[in-house]
């Protein structure tokens, strides 16, 4: 149909939509399916205790009427406010509880109480984004309390974001792995050494079961997923994964996962934080080559140690134009570090970075300490920085490393002009 | 300023009001915008906005005008997730404060004519009225009829109680 006709049969179509509303209103009937009725006052009356009689209001029904809205209020209360709306009518409820339900934490007392219940299979559909936690925190012990019965945890067959917080996966059995790792999930993000013990590097001796196996052969249509530091898979199963997870758009790695950095996960790899610790390895290492070529990567972190990050480093992985957050720590128990990067080299890493929101380089930088040296007394402490944006934006920050460049070249004319003598170049 | 950003066109209120706008301020709404761009000669002929009397047509275009040059809202993928704000602009705020006639109103109107910040914000003023409240006092605020029988209440209560501490 021409565009000109649908406008036109649009209007036509609301024209006759608005009269028949008006007939309906002046034979007094609702549009409404009665049973859903709940009779709201117009006006807020002053004194509602005085109320006796309640009178619906059209308007007002219709607000109740259209679950897009009751919805869209729901979108912006916490737990506790939903809970109380859950409480007010039938119609409230429905919506209140789709939102209390869509990000439940399964502590062990929730398992205890709500999804143990004959009605378990109802709230466990409503379940789209789940926090796995461990168990209250032990009072009596250093670490975390178990559980020791067979809470039951059903299968939440609407999952789509699972969030499972550090030591959350360990020592749980296959039964509840199955539960959580459904097909419909979508995201997934682990903590910090997540079932630590159950991926004992000789499976012969691990009594445990493997998240990651589960979690690899249910969860096919994954796109994003986001792994703690430590969690000990291996690259081979891991390769397997991302041959199979052809939906992965987003891949997150915590320290420690070196060995995960294969070609396959080049063109999705999103943040990273690698451990260098050597000159000469880190010149043949496969990190050194690969990292230039994670071009969708947005967060970078090195750990140093035993090493300098030169500016060739640097400009090195200046075709990181994605780049967010980019910060330089040294690893534990290191000494002697430093970046030795020239403020020149600095400024065309920055610059090469549109989207830099952090920049941190946390070990001691020549190209401050060169400055410094060139101003002797007059060089005040909080002129050296070599982060950003707890001191500045990136602008700022550009401006600063500019501002140092033009020292450097002021510094040295002067001293050229200083010279006892001069030097002439007669060709 | 572009030609279509200094466009006129006419929209007639339920009651039969012409309101003369510019352009750029009615297209916040995306019911209108795709009648604009169906009908193609913007201006030729008033656009009727059937379910808007008046006066909260022309509190909707005041609103509409205000946010003209903000950029179009994103698309929420989830659209359960919670918002986990409900904080609201100054000017927002005072244009909020209306009679709850009104305001119910103005979330009708946006939900008619598709503009979703201004149902955001609708909500939002909504949701800030029910925060604090008991059951009880909600049904008061917004004089709701308890329909659950006792049973289904302690059921409620009793399925839900862990949200009570959250």
């Amino acid at each position: 149909m021409p565009k000109i006709l649908r406008a036109n049969a649009m209007i036509e179509c609301m024209k006759a939509m608005e009269k028949q509303r008006n007939v309906g209103c002046q034979q007094g009937r609702s549009c409404m399916n009665q049973n859903e009725v709940h009779h709201l006052l117009w006006h807020q009356p002053d004194d509602v205790d005085d109320v006796i009689a309640l009178v619906p209001s059209p308007l007002l029904e219709k607000i109740g009427g259209i679950t897009e809205l009751t919805s869209m209020v729901c979108s912006h209360l916490n737990d506790r406010e939903l809970y109380s709306v859950a409480q007010v009518c039938h119609s409230w409820y429905k919506q209140a509880v789709r939102y209390l339900w869509h990000t439940p934490t399964c502590d062990g007392g929730l398992l205890a109480s709500s999804l143990v219940d004959s009605r378990i299979n109802v709230h466990a559909a409503l379940v789209r984004h789940l926090r796995f936690t461990t168990s209250m925190y032990r009072d009596d012990a250093w670490g975390w309390r178990y559980p020791t019965s067979n809470r039951k945890v059903p299968p939440l067959p609407g999952l789509t974001h699972l969030t499972c917080e550090p030591s959350s996966l360990s020592r749980r059995n296959a039964n509840i792995l199955v539960s959580i790792f459904v097909p419909t999930l979508k995201r997934l993000d682990i903590g910090d050494g997540v079932a630590y013990e159950n991926n004992n590097p000789d499976e012969a001796q691990s009594p445990g079961v493997s998240w990651f196996r589960i979690m690899s052969s249910n969860c096919k249509r994954l796109t994003s997923i986001t792994i703690g530091a430590n969690s000990r898979i291996r690259s081979g199963e891991f390769e397997r994964f991302l041959e199979s997870a052809t939906h992965l758009k987003s891949v997150k790695l915590g320290a420690g996962h070196e060995h995960l950095l294969i070609d396959r996960l080049v063109p999705i790899l999103k943040s990273t934080e690698v451990h260098i610790s050597d000159w000469d390895a880190r010149k043949n290492s496969n990190i050194y080559e690969q990292l230039p070529r994670m071009r969708a990567l947005e967060c970078g972190k090195i750990t140093l140690a035993n090493c300098c990050l030169t500016g060739r480093d640097l400009l090195h992985l200046k075709v990181l134009s994605h780049l967010k957050r980019f910060e330089v720590a040294s690893g534990s128990g290191s000494y002697g570090l430093s970046c030795t990067a020239a403020v020149e080299e600095v400024a065309e890493f920055v610059e090469a970075m549109p989207h830099l929101d952090v920049f941190d380089i946390h070990v001691p930088c020549d190209f401050v300490d060169e400055v410094a040296e060139l101003h002797g007394e007059d060089w005040v402490d909080d002129q050296s920085f070599t982060f950003f944006p707890t001191n500045a934006c990136r602008q700022q920050y550009l401006d600063y490393l500019h501002s140092l460049i033009q020292d450097k070249l002021d510094i040295a004319l002067a001293t050229f002009e200083h010279l006892p003598f001069c030097l002439h170049l007669d060709v | 300023m572009s030609s279509t950003d200094e466009q006129k066109i006419i929209l007639v209120s339920s009651d039969g009001v012409n309101i003369e706008t510019a352009r750029i301020i009615a297209e916040r709404s995306m019911l209108i915008k795709n009648m604009i761009d169906d009908l193609g000669n913007p201006g030729e002929e008033p656009i009727p906005i059937m379910n808007v009397s008046e006066a909260v047509l022309r509190k909707v275009l005041e609103w509409c005008d205000h946010h003209k040059k903000d950029a179009p809202p994103e698309k929420d993928e989830d659209a359960e997730s919670r918002k986990k704000t409900t904080d609201i602009e100054e000017w927002d705020q005072k244009f909020m404060q209306v009679d709850q006639e009104m305001l119910f109103e103005i979330i009708l109107a946006a939900n008619y004519m598709d503009i979703k910040a201004l149902l955001d914000v609708g909500c939002k003023t909504v949701a800030n009225m029910i925060k604090g409240k008991s059951p009880e006092e909600i049904r008061k605020t917004f004089n709701i009829q308890n329909d659950f029988t006792p049973e289904e209440e302690e059921q409620i209560r009793r399925e839900n109680e862990w949200a009570e501490d959250r």
